[in-house]
């Protein structure tokens, strides 16, 4: 579902991602590590399409973000770490636009607004300004925006920021479903303990490059995941 | 401490001039200087119109017995430039600042906090009225000293003034925006009361500023007109009498202003000292707007992206005042040109015993006329500047265009709509009030309602290419990207350069082949204009969109 393939992207003469190589498959959720300034965020937005990068190559569903970039985005949706979202609009109003702009019919909209709104306890915020939310409802406004228009791929940035215990089970618990129905999922999260728990597959990245990858059995062995990435961070 | 939080609000201020906020570099000696001439520009501007009134009033005042009115107009525009031009930065640094809770979270004083602000806005209070009392001091030399009716008592009092009235400014700055402060805390659409608190006061202070330069252009009609201003000012403004009276040499009246400024002030900054800390943390619920579902309707993507930017537009107070203020203008010309219709073709026909009155009654014929209305019209769509902030004010939820679905074109395309979808109306209410009042023949006609609409387009697209072009980023508020930037200031100036030019060229053309001709010709010249930064705009710019990086 996502190639990532000898990805290097730089800010003027800084490296911020070097040959990165990494392959997520459908029905997969994908835990990207990596201490602060890694180059996870770089990355994640360089698969969504929101930074051009200088070599390698990102393919979704097989085609290519660089030359083909409405097919990709038409099939993936992206949380960012920071839900800024447009504050002078209402909830109601900004799914409605992701909705239009994905161009999701009336009927699903009204059945996914529904549905998604009150398993995140929403509903009875949607007519309120974004400007008037709390980080976390803005974040459980940009899930529900994310699984909206019915994407692959999500590709994620810190997910569980600022969202309250209820609102992340609910969270894993979709994840799981999204996964289960075929979609694939490419998360970068400092939870490690939700990461191990959670994810088939896992990549940790340091200064840019990628340290490890693989099944999380092959990358944590017979030690947690918390232990891997100390050890792998120090050295 | 004091110091500190003092420094800290002027660095904060200075770094956003002289300093990339985003790198932390210096901005380069080139942009620098072209901010510097920008600026020195605008304030020439403002110097320019107050030194030219000020020298009419002061001719028919100062050697009179009502010189006491010069100074009192002098105090009362600079107390209103500065109370208009600061109550909405008194809301947002005293009252609703971002950075009140950290502050109070340590180990500072609140009467410092308070304090730092206080004397960072009477820095903007004191910026302002110098706009007024500059040229008001040194109009009081050029034109007393010919009279001989400079005193030092004069001097000294407009000195006194300019150090006084900041004060005064600021009292008023800190009233209003308390209120305002109440009323955003209490409603929803903050952004309407904002826009509609803003026009207020911009009007008010245009009424005050037209009535009292009434009297300027008519030297004969003196005790007309200047008696019930200065009745007015007696009235309705005491302090400001007793000032300009202070000022004409009555040392009594001067202190007895000096307490009327003095007073009012310590009470406020008293009643700012004791309830800061209430008034700094002070938080309304608002009532919940309940959710009703209703039956959603699916847009196309275009659509929604109009409707998207319309809704920023509208919901932001900054953007609407700073960037459609032309529109708003236009509206109350239109209104204006048709009411007063009689009026305002009497003043522009019939020029009776004025020098060269008879050449100009021949040059406004119906034709020529309506010409001139339009060049004033296109001078005024030049102020339109929707699309040019339109990129920057995306900044930090730019990545949901970018991670959406949509090419660059729509997107530019859809800005440079939902400026259309505003102007056009708007324009073409103006046009036809143009072509009531001056009633040309049917293709200068053609040409009113033609040529606004294509400079307005021009100028949508011309914003929407330099918007891409420099964007701007790393602001902390919409404001600032509304009204500064590279972009903002290319369209301003860029837009207003280009209307003088189209009027200097059609003012050449009208006279060589008449003010049809004339209209025509630039409204053909506009849409080839249009035509070729519409191409830029979907291929240079929109390629240059798909690759900003935030």
């Amino acid at each position: 579902m996502l190639k990532i393939q000898n990805l290097t992207k730089r800010y003027g003469d800084k490296v911020a991602v070097e040959g990165l190589s990494l392959e997520i498959g459908k029905g997969e959720i994908y835990a990207f590590i990596g201490h602060n300034g890694a180059g996870k965020t770089t990355a994640i937005k360089a698969c969504c399409g929101i930074l051009p990068f200088e070599e390698g190559e990102i393919l979704i569903d097989g085609h290519s973000i660089q030359e083909e970039p409405l097919v990709c985005k038409k099939s993936l949706a992206y949380i960012p770490d920071n839900p800024d979202l447009y504050e002078f609009m209402s909830g109601v109003a900004y799914l409605n636009f992701i909705a239009d702009i994905f161009g999701v019919s009336a009927s699903l909209r009204e059945e996914k607004i529904k549905a998604l709104s009150e398993k995140f306890g929403l509903t009875a915020d949607l007519a309120q300004p974004i400007s008037a939310y709390s980080h976390g409802m803005k974040q459980k406004l940009a899930i529900i925006a994310a699984f909206l228009h019915e994407p692959k791929l999500i590709i994620m940035d810190e997910p569980f920021v600022g969202l309250d215990p209820k609102a992340s089970h609910t969270m894993k618990e979709m994840m799981r479903e999204f996964t289960q129905k075929g979609g694939a999922i490419f998360f970068s999260t400092h939870v490690l303990e939700v990461a191990e728990r959670l994810c088939d597959r896992v990549a940790i990245i340091k200064k840019g490059k990628l340290l490890v990858s693989g099944t999380m059995e092959e990358v944590k062995g017979n030690t947690s995941l918390e232990e891997v990435f100390l050890e792998l961070a120090e050295n | 401490m004091l110091k500190t939080l003092i420094k800290a609000r002027l660095s904060a201020f200075w770094a956003g001039l002289g300093f990339d906020k985003k790198t932390g570099k210096k901005r380069s000696v080139g942009k620098l200087v072209l901010f510097g001439f920008l600026y020195v520009y605008l304030i020439a501007v403002f110097l320019g119109l107050f030194l030219g009134a000020f020298f009419l009033l002061g001719t028919l005042t100062l050697q009179t017995e009502m010189a006491w009115l010069y100074f009192a107009a002098a105090g009362l525009l600079a107390v209103l430039l500065a109370v208009v031009g600061t109550v909405f930065g008194t809301v947002t640094q005293l009252y609703e600042a971002k950075d009140n809770d950290l502050l109070l979270s340590m180990p500072i004083p609140p009467k410092y906090i308070l304090l730092s602000r206080l004397l960072t806005l009477l820095l903007g209070n004191v910026a302002f009225e110098a706009v007024v009392l500059l040229p008001a001091f040194v109009m009081y030399f050029v034109v007393g000293l010919p009279f001989g009716a400079i005193s030092p008592w004069g001097i000294l009092s407009l000195l006194a003034g300019m150090l006084v009235l900041p004060f005064v400014s600021l009292t008023f700055s800190c009233l209003f925006g308390w209120l305002v402060a109440q009323l955003l805390r209490r409603v929803r659409r903050k952004s309407l009361v904002q826009t509609v608190f803003s026009l207020a006061l911009l009007g008010l202070y245009f009424y005050f500023y037209g009535k009292m330069m009434t009297g300027a252009d008519s030297l004969e009609n003196i005790s007309l007109i200047l008696h019930p201003l200065a009745n007015a000012v007696k009235t309705y403004f005491y302090p400001f009498y007793l000032f300009g009276l202070g000022c004409a040499g009555n040392v009594g009246a001067g202190l007895l202003s000096l307490l009327f400024a003095a007073i009012p002030a310590f009470l406020v900054f008293w009643i700012l000292a004791k309830s800061f800390i209430n008034i700094a943390t002070a938080k309304t619920a608002l009532k919940k707007t309940a959710y009703r579902e209703k039956t959603m309707k699916r847009s196309s993507p275009r659509r929604a992206l109009v409707k998207n930017n319309l809704s920023h537009l509208f919901h932001s107070s900054g953007y609407l005042l700073n960037s459609a203020i032309g529109l708003f203008m236009l509206l109350v010309g239109a209104v204006a040109l048709l009411v007063g219709k009689d009026a305002f073709l009497s003043s522009f026909l019939s020029m009776d015993g004025m020098e060269g009155a008879e050449e100009i009654t021949a040059f406004l014929t119906a034709d020529a006329l309506a010409a001139l209305l339009t060049a004033m019209v296109c001078f005024l769509a030049s102020m339109v500047m929707i699309t040019a902030p339109s990129i920057s004010i995306e900044a930090k939820t730019i990545w949901i265009l970018r991670s959406s679905p949509l090419t660059g074109r729509d997107v530019l395309l859809s800005k440079v709509y939902a400026s259309e979808l505003l102007s056009v109306p708007v324009l073409l209410i103006v046009s036809v009030a143009v072509i009531v009042v001056a009633a040309p023949v049917w293709y200068v006609a053609l040409g009113v309602l033609l040529l606004p609409q294509l400079f307005a387009l021009f100028g949508a697209l011309f914003g929407m290419i330099v918007g891409v072009a420099f964007p701007r980023f790393n602001w902390n508020n919409e404001t600032e990207a509304v009204k500064q930037g590279m972009a903002v200031f290319l369209a301003m100036f860029g837009m207003m350069g280009i209307s003088v030019a189209a009027i200097g060229i059609g003012f050449i053309l009208s006279i060589l082949l008449g003010a049809g001709a004339a209209l025509l010709l630039l409204s053909l010249l506009f849409l080839g204009l249009s035509l070729l930064l519409l191409w830029i705009m979907l291929s240079v710019s929109a390629r240059k969109f798909e690759k900003i990086q935030v």
